[in-house]
């Protein structure tokens, strides 16, 4: 960042000399006969004068820039006015007049510092704020082509951590602020949307065209206000309301074509026949067993060279297609003093890249503010969404990993049978069925019905009432309702509907409705130079949470034409239906202090009381406080360069209750599972489905922040840079118990993690001309987190990830007084070389290869170990590889991560282009191991990069040889390092010239063209390297059988009037 | 103005004022104990909770026989890529096979306690309450058999867990749980059903008393060696056997099907009264009789249940045809049982036990049909026979589950109650004509003669009667050749204090053996046996979580 620094003087110098130079040839064009010569000097409130202020003649395309002693000179009329615009002043339009010289003093804008923040319970401007707040610039974000705000939120604050599992339309995307406090349970952040309190919401409800801002609320000072569920920090975002002013209609189209960004290399015909013949060398099968690679390859006289001419079937380009994305949103805003008003509407429909998937959205919003008097004032926001998702995930077989979607698709095979078209087929017929589950992939996308469809109203009221000047009283009563039906059938051409259970379906509604209650009191007060803004109030919320459904097996094929209405006329299938609710009360307060806008104190508490704990543990309180001295203000510091600075300091706690709503309790129930069979007749056994804990309590956050904000020359260059550390203590840990208690987990509040941190932010304006801008900001977060305890004793706890069902080796592991979620497994050695065998030869003239003595397995009984075989490290020198060795592997926790924002306009261009990179972080390529040689299965196709395997002819390569895979577990070779730096969104508008549209009766008009995940930097071999399929804090980026992710180009319009 | 506020706060203080009622939620549908505990529906509920964890795919349902003790003089694990995992004794404590039969063992008696502690909760008939306290006591002992004899000392957990904290236990010295055991299954005896049931899946009084038996010969031999326990054996399997309500099955249904590839059964009137038993358990008849205990399986999962097992399918004649397994039942054929066990038997086919729990031919698809090929009787073929002790084709519900199936697993046999007696009487009197005559009884049926006329054929040999000793040889051997695959075989060995030596000296048989070559794999097993091996270790989760265990096994 510091280059970019260095690199601005001198730019922008050649610029401006440019440009002066170019309108001082181009003005005299422009001249006209009446007009005379206008000149004059540009100065700041220091009296100094200005460079590089662009002086025009309002309503003409005539302008000049000053120069360097501020001194301007252009044609005008009379009549004209001139307009003086400058980066961080504000804009002075003077009449010219019989004037021939007019001298201009602009006056500071320092619009940065009056920018309004929103943060809980209210709002400031940020020169005042004293906690760490980051807005996002929504500006930015709406160029982008996406569906839901949180696809583009990654890399645009420092400190805040995004990542999508994979590429599928609505597919989860994880929030992490600050890294990560709690170990087993949830770290996404509380969002405040519009007032209401929400952890877990559905973000595609929302169009972001309909978002005002989006505040997120780092340190401890600012989310202490949120209290017990304010430790993975707050986003706050506020939906756009009405304005003063005649009605503005806007609408905005696009659409936009979306490909899969990386496509991955199998083995051509050649390569794959030549595989085979080496994984199954047999020349005859045995009776009623499949043909041989050899019987189906090499007969009618065809060698493997005729394969170097057969045509592939490539089933990713099959199952992909390039898919379309349209996007419209209408809105109309207005208002009069006593009445505002805002009405929009969207409609999305985003097609997924594999086939039969989709995404679509339809969706509007009423915001209604009313002033009854001057001093009672009401409102009303109202959203309302459909959503409905269309498609498989790939990510989960159902039976094993040979299922998986990708697993068919790349590992189908790419020599088309000589007798059937493979791609009509359901399955390959020259395999057998019973050793190969694996099923065409374009059949089972298209067969399979899976569609997720969520009603969601979202309504927000409220009443605020002014007793006094600077005395307010507001009440806001708020619900969401969410209803969502997820439905899946499986017909008699899907594999789950050939199986055991036959053709199958069912249907579930997952439901919740939230309730919202919060009452404060403001009192703004000013005495002399001292400012007090106080905040009291008391606030209630309950949420209720209830599910059921209907399932069947076994429906006759007679039935199967009415999809999932002829569940009636299956084999039902019992569908338990659950119901829970919780209940929060809060008390908090807050007080802003602030000393001729120079020293400012902020302290805050909060009591919150949740249902989720026994009625001992229901209070939590949460106390925080910040100082902020703004250094700038003081005599001994003022000067022209720095326009502002501020140091801020603060310590908080605050809490986290992502528990169920009745964990601390032990509840029976009658579970299927549970059941016995007395006599032929199933009796449902009735038992403890959890260990309750009577002490459960509040998990805690303690953060302390230090913070600096710099701006120099007017804000031109403003620079903000945070360290922080969080200590997480109590933590709500879904804690492994000794098995022989009879419960294998149990919620108690035991360990500690801590996350230390640095975030910096810097934006500049790096080139200000009028008819050229360019302005950056760029950001970087360093996160490191650290597990400081464990439940009693425990030094580390083991994950496992479920890819396969018969998986239950550890692939991760978190030790103590190391970070979360390190990758663990062997340390990968290569393969065995000739040169660690004996040779002898037997009988039979056959050499046998024996390893020799100093030598370590790799796990695998010595004998059977031959050249090429995988090879490990022996890190305990034992001679044999095995679950002893196992060591760190690997690290899915980025070093850093950032974005940087580049906005140029030129003219009536204006062009946006934005990286984003993650650094540091390694992937554990499960796909791979599938699809280098190890997961063997008769018949599957590996990925090209397989062919350069261990041969005798190629006894260098460090790829073990066919067959020569062994393992217990993971190793560092499916480790990758998945950094990576993306560009991720670039946007290039063009406003129609202002005459044009005046005379079309229109306000704005703007068309555009814009891509999204354009180009990946990375070293990762895999499709994507932002991944993380099996998304938990202690399983971090694991790449199996992900959708893969789409690059998106989209076109569109931007009307107002 | 000051008003104005004072009412906001009046009305502010009203809202709060029910702040913890408001707090104070109840749950709606996962509740409460006491809400099942009602009556002794409820109670009957509870108690099948505690039965459950017997048909749990790490204990009966597959965990014993396919797994854990799949390795034996009997058995081998039918896959040569098996090179690692108890299947081949090859593995560390965090197995997880092993580390969750512990947790499934616990989980079951977890339920017991639980159920043990709030008995009193409904108001019921209290002669009905003491039958379900009587078979919770009884599931507990037997659970606690199952870690006892596996792992030696254990946690001793006798009340229900309530909460997650200080729950961490020590080891309980193996004397004091076996002691325990005897008293939870001796208080048992009075109180659970005197009579048998009219099926298999529930304890009764004769259930308890055979099983006490098999927990007395457990402690009369290796490692405890209380020689005490051989009387206590004997008077409780006589107990059984004077009962009057249990017996050998020997009725059977003809079928004639498989007698082709028998050499020595010419019709299919020749007794099939024991592979009867094993049809009987496939087809969900009950034979009361024989099956004094079986673990009840059901269905093929289409229902939404899962109280299948993996018997037939995991072991069993392999057959893997994707088309028609649902009519005739796929099978993994993870077993194969040993030349040795097919040596034991009478080398001309006469004890009928060998041709039915090592099979006799392959299955093959022929276009739709299945067909069977004979294995010829050769001395190489006595290697590599499937273990069909339990065959799908009987299986009377269709689709037939892939991985699972609905045959009932056999806990206690009658003949193993006779087989038990003998051995403890032997122990304790010698070979008497009692002893004599319920080992001639086994063999007799085996044979296919009447199980009550002496026969030269089939009777004990007068060697095997000639010295205890001599007889408790015949035992060891008889017991194999009639209880083989039925998850005995292991504890057996090491209660006679035989097990790594056998087991060495099998594997060596089998891995140097020239007659096959190709099953020379099946010796992996037997040579990594060790002495450790005596005793499962403890799983690495619960050493990681219970600090109060220090020491794993001898050798772990």
């Amino acid at each position: 960042m510091k280059n970019l620094n260095l690199k601005y003087h001198p730019f922008t110098k050649v610029f401006k000399q440019l440009f002066v130079g170019i309108f001082l040839i181009i003005t005299p064009v422009f001249a006209q006969a009446q007009s005379k010569m206008v000149s004059g000097i540009v100065h700041n409130d220091q009296k100094e004068p200005l460079p590089g202020v662009t002086v025009s003649v309002k309503g003409t395309k005539e302008g000049v820039v000053t120069d360097f002693t501020g001194e301007f000179k252009i044609k005008a009329e009379v009549k004209d006015q001139l307009v003086f615009t400058y980066v961080g002043f504000e804009t002075a339009t003077i009449t010219v007049g019989d004037r021939s010289s007019i001298n201009v003093t602009l006056k500071s804008a320092t619009s940065s510092l009056d920018e309004i923040v929103v943060i809980g319970y209210g709002t400031v401007k940020r020169k005042d704020l004293t906690g760490s707040v980051s807005s996002v610039s929504m500006r930015d974000i709406n160029k982008a082509p996406i569906r839901s705000f949180d696809d583009a939120l990654a890399g645009r604050v420092a400190g805040v951590q995004v990542t999508s599992s994979d590429g599928r339309p609505g597919s989860g995307v994880d929030i992490v602020i600050r890294g990560n406090n709690s170990v087993t349970q949830a770290n996404s952040p509380l969002y405040v949307i519009d007032g209401f309190l929400i952890e877990d919401p559905n973000n595609n409800v929302i169009n972001p065209a309909d978002i005002e801002s989006i505040d997120i609320l780092k340190d401890a000072s600012a989310t202490a206000i949120y209290g017990a569920r304010g430790a993975n920090g707050v986003i706050v975002i506020q939906t756009k309301k009405g304005k003063e002013g005649k009605p503005v209609f806007t609408f905005n189209s696009t659409t936009g074509i979306q490909n899969s960004m990386k496509k991955m290399d199998v083995m051509d015909p050649y390569e794959y026949v030549k595989y085979q013949l080496e994984l199954n060398p047999t020349l005859t099968s045995t009776p009623g067993q499949s043909k041989t690679p050899t019987e189906l390859y090499l007969t009618n006289g065809k060698t493997l060279d005729y394969y170097k001419t057969v045509k592939p079937i490539d089933w990713e380009d099959e199952i992909t297609r390039t898919a379309l994305y349209k996007n419209n949103d209408f809105a109309v805003r207005g208002g009069t003093k006593k009445l505002k008003y805002s009405f929009s509407a969207s409609s999305t429909d985003q097609d997924g890249i594999l086939l039969n998937s989709e995404y679509k959205r339809y969706q509007g919003r009423a915001v209604i503010d009313y002033n009854i008097t001057d001093k009672l004032k009401i409102g009303i926001n109202t959203n309302y969404s459909h959503l409905k998702r269309t498609g498989i995930d790939p990510t989960k077989g159902n039976n094993g990993a040979t299922t998986n979607l990708m697993t068919s698709v790349w590992g189908y095979r790419p020599v088309p049978s000589e007798t059937v078209d493979l791609t009509e087929e359901y399955r390959d017929p020259d395999f057998d069925p019973a050793q190969d589950y694996r099923v065409n992939p374009i059949i089972s996308l298209q067969e399979t019905y899976d569609v997720n469809k969520t009603n969601n109203l979202n309504l927000n009221g409220y009443l605020e009432y002014q007793f006094m000047k600077g005395l307010k009283w507001r009440s806001t009563v708020g619900i969401t309702e969410n209803r969502s039906e997820s439905g899946q059938y499986y017909n008699s051409k899907t594999s789950q509907g050939k199986g055991n259970n036959g053709i199958n379906g069912k249907l579930t509604n997952n439901n919740s409705t939230n309730f919202l209650n919060e009452n404060t009191l403001t009192w703004d007060k000013t005495v002399g130079k001292s400012k007090f803004i106080t905040l009291g109030g008391f606030t209630l919320q309950r949420g209720v949470n209830w599910s059921n459904g209907v399932g069947a097996n076994q429906i006759p094929i007679s039935a199967e034409y009415l999809g999932l209405d002829g569940l009636d006329q299956g084999v039902p299938v019992r569908i338990d239906p659950l119901e829970s609710d919780w209940t929060m009360a809060s008390f908090l307060a807050r007080v802003n202090y602030s000393y001729n806008s120079k020293y400012m104190v902020t302290a805050s508490y909060r009591a919150d009381g949740s249902s989720k704990f026994p009625s001992e543990n229901h209070w939590g309180y949460f106390p925080s406080g910040a100082l902020g001295w703004k250094f700038s203000e003081e005599k001994f510091l003022k000067n022209k360069v720095l326009s502002e600075g501020k140091l801020r300091a603060s310590y908080g706690q605050t809490g986290n209750n992502r528990v169920g709503s009745f964990d601390y309790l032990t509840r029976y129930y009658n579970p299927i599972g549970s059941s016995y069979a007395f006599n032929n007749q199933y009796m449902e056994g009735v038992v403890a489905t959890n260990l309750g804990n009577s002490n459960l309590k509040w998990e805690t956050t303690e953060q302390v922040d230090a913070g600096i904000d710099l701006g120099f020359l007017n804000q031109r260059i403003t620079f903000t840079a945070d360290v922080y550390k969080k200590t997480t203590k109590d933590l709500l840990l879904n804690a492994q118990l000794p098995l022989s208690s009879g419960f294998t987990t149990a919620f108690k509040n035991v360990g500690s993690v801590e996350n230390k941190g640095l975030e910096l932010t810097l934006t500049t304006q790096n080139i200000v001309t009028k008819d050229f801008t360019w302005t950056s900001s760029a950001n970087i977060a360093f996160n490191k987190s650290k597990l400081l305890a464990l439940d009693e004793g425990q030094t580390a706890l083991e994950s496992t990830v479920q890819w396969d069902n018969n998986v239950t080796t550890s692939a991760y592991i978190s030790r103590v007084g190391q970070p979360l979620g390190q990758m663990y497994g062997y340390e990968w050695a290569g393969t065995y070389k000739y040169a660690d065998f004996d040779t002898s030869v037997n009988g039979s003239g056959v050499t046998i290869y024996t390893l020799k003595s100093g030598i370590a397995t790799n796990g695998n009984t010595r004998a059977n170990i031959q050249p090429g075989d995988i090879k490990y490290v022996d890190q305990n020198g034992d001679g044999v590889v095995n679950k002893s060795d196992y060591t760190t592997i690997g690290n899915g926790l980025p070093k850093n991560t950032g974005g940087f924002s580049n906005n140029f306009t030129y003219k009536n261009f204006d062009l946006n282009i934005f990286f984003q990179w993650s650094y540091g972080n390694d992937v554990i390529n499960m796909n791979r191991y599938q699809f280098e040689g190890a997961g063997v299965a008769n018949s599957k196709n590996q990925f090209a990069s397989y062919a350069d395997r261990w041969t005798p002819d190629n006894s260098n390569s460090d790829m073990f040889r066919v067959k020569g895979y062994f393992a217990g577990g993971y190793s560092s070779l499916l480790v990758e390092d998945g950094s990576y730096l993306r560009l991720k969104t670039v946007a290039l508008g063009y406003n129609v010239d202002q005459k044009l549209v005046n005379k079309w009766h229109l306000k704005t008009l703007r068309f555009f063209v814009s891509g999204q995940n354009l180009v990946t930097w990375t070293n990762y071999s895999g499709s994507d390297p932002e991944v993380n399929t099996y998304r938990s804090v202690l399983t971090p980026g694991f790449d199996f059988s992900a959708y893969p992710r789409a690059r998106t180009i989209a076109f569109g319009v931007n009307v107002t009037f | 103005m000051m008003k104005k506020i004072y009412i906001v706060l009046i009305l502010a203080a009203m809202t709060t004022s029910s702040c913890e009622d408001y707090l104070n939620t109840e749950p709606t549908d996962k509740i409460a104990l006491e809400q099942y505990y009602t009556d002794e529906d409820g109670l009957n509920h509870a108690l099948a909770g505690v039965y459950d964890m017997l048909g749990s795919s790490s204990i009966y349902g597959n965990g014993i026989w396919k797994n854990l003790e799949v390795c034996t003089d009997e058995g081998y694990y039918a896959r040569n890529t098996q090179t690692t995992g108890i299947q081949v004794n090859n593995y560390d404590p965090t197995n997880s096979d092993v580390s969750n039969y512990w947790r499934d063992l616990y989980v079951g008696i977890e339920r017991a306690n639980d159920l043990i502690a709030n008995i009193n909760v409904p108001k019921m008939d209290e002669a009905k309450r003491q039958v379900i306290l009587g078979e919770a006591l009884f599931l507990r002992g037997y659970y606690y058999f199952m870690l006892v004899s596996r792992f030696g000392d254990v946690p001793l957990r006798l009340t229900p867990t309530t909460s997650p904290i200080g729950i961490q236990l020590a080891r309980t010295s193996s004397a004091a749980v076996y002691a325990q055991i005897l008293q939870d299954m001796k208080e048992a005896e009075n109180k659970v059903a005197a009579a048998k049931y009219e099926y298999t899946g529930r304890v009764s009084k004769t259930v308890v008393q055979g099983i006490i038996a098999r927990v007395c010969l457990q402690m009369a031999g290796y490692p405890l060696n209380d020689t005490s326990k051989y009387g206590e054996a004997s008077e409780y399997a006589k107990k059984v056997i004077d009962s009057g309500e249990r017996g050998l099955n020997v009725t059977f249904n003809s079928n004639p099907t498989f007698n082709t590839f028998n050499p020595t059964i010419a019709t299919n009137t020749a007794n099939n009264a024991y592979r009867q038993i094993f049809i009987s358990e496939a087809q969900d008849l009950y034979d009361t009789n024989e099956n004094i205990w079986e673990v009840e399986s059901k269905g093929n999962g289409t229902d939404g249940f899962n109280e299948m097992g993996g018997l037939g399918s995991q072991i069993g004649i392999t057959f893997t045809d994707a088309t028609l397994a649902p009519t005739i039942g796929y099978c993994y054929g993870f077993e194969k049982g040993t030349a040795r066990l097919f040596n034991k038997y009478d080398a001309t086919g006469k004890d009928l036990r060998r041709d039915w729990v090592l099979t006799t031919y392959t299955l093959k698809v022929n276009g739709t049909t299945v067909t069977r090929t004979a294995i010829p009787f050769t001395a190489g073929n006595t290697y590599g026979r499937d273990v069909a002790k339990w065959r799908r084709e009987y299986e009377a519900i269709t689709p037939k589950n892939k991985n699972n199936s609905g045959i009932n697993f056999p806990i206690l046999r009658y003949a193993d109650v006779l087989l038990m007696y003998a051995e403890a009487e032997n122990q304790v009197k010698g070979p008497t004509a009692a002893a004599q005559d319920a080992v001639n009884k086994v063999r007799r049926r085996a044979y296919g003669f009447p199980i009550g006329v002496a026969n030269a054929i089939s009777d004990m040999p007068a060697t095997a009667i000639a010295s205890s000793s001599a007889f408790q040889l015949f035992i060891e051997d008889e017991r194999m050749r009639e209880l083989c695959f039925e998850g005995l075989r292991r504890m057996d060995l090491i209660r006679w204090n035989k097990y790594v030596s056998t087991l060495n000296s099998v594997g060596n048989e089998i891995s140097t053996n020239t007659l096959n070559a190709g099953q020379k794999y099946g010796g992996l097993g037997g040579t990594n046996t060790a002495a450790r091996h005596l005793l499962f270790p403890i799983p690495s989760l619960e050493m990681s979580s219970n600090t109060l265990i220090k020491e794993n096994n001898p050798g772990w």
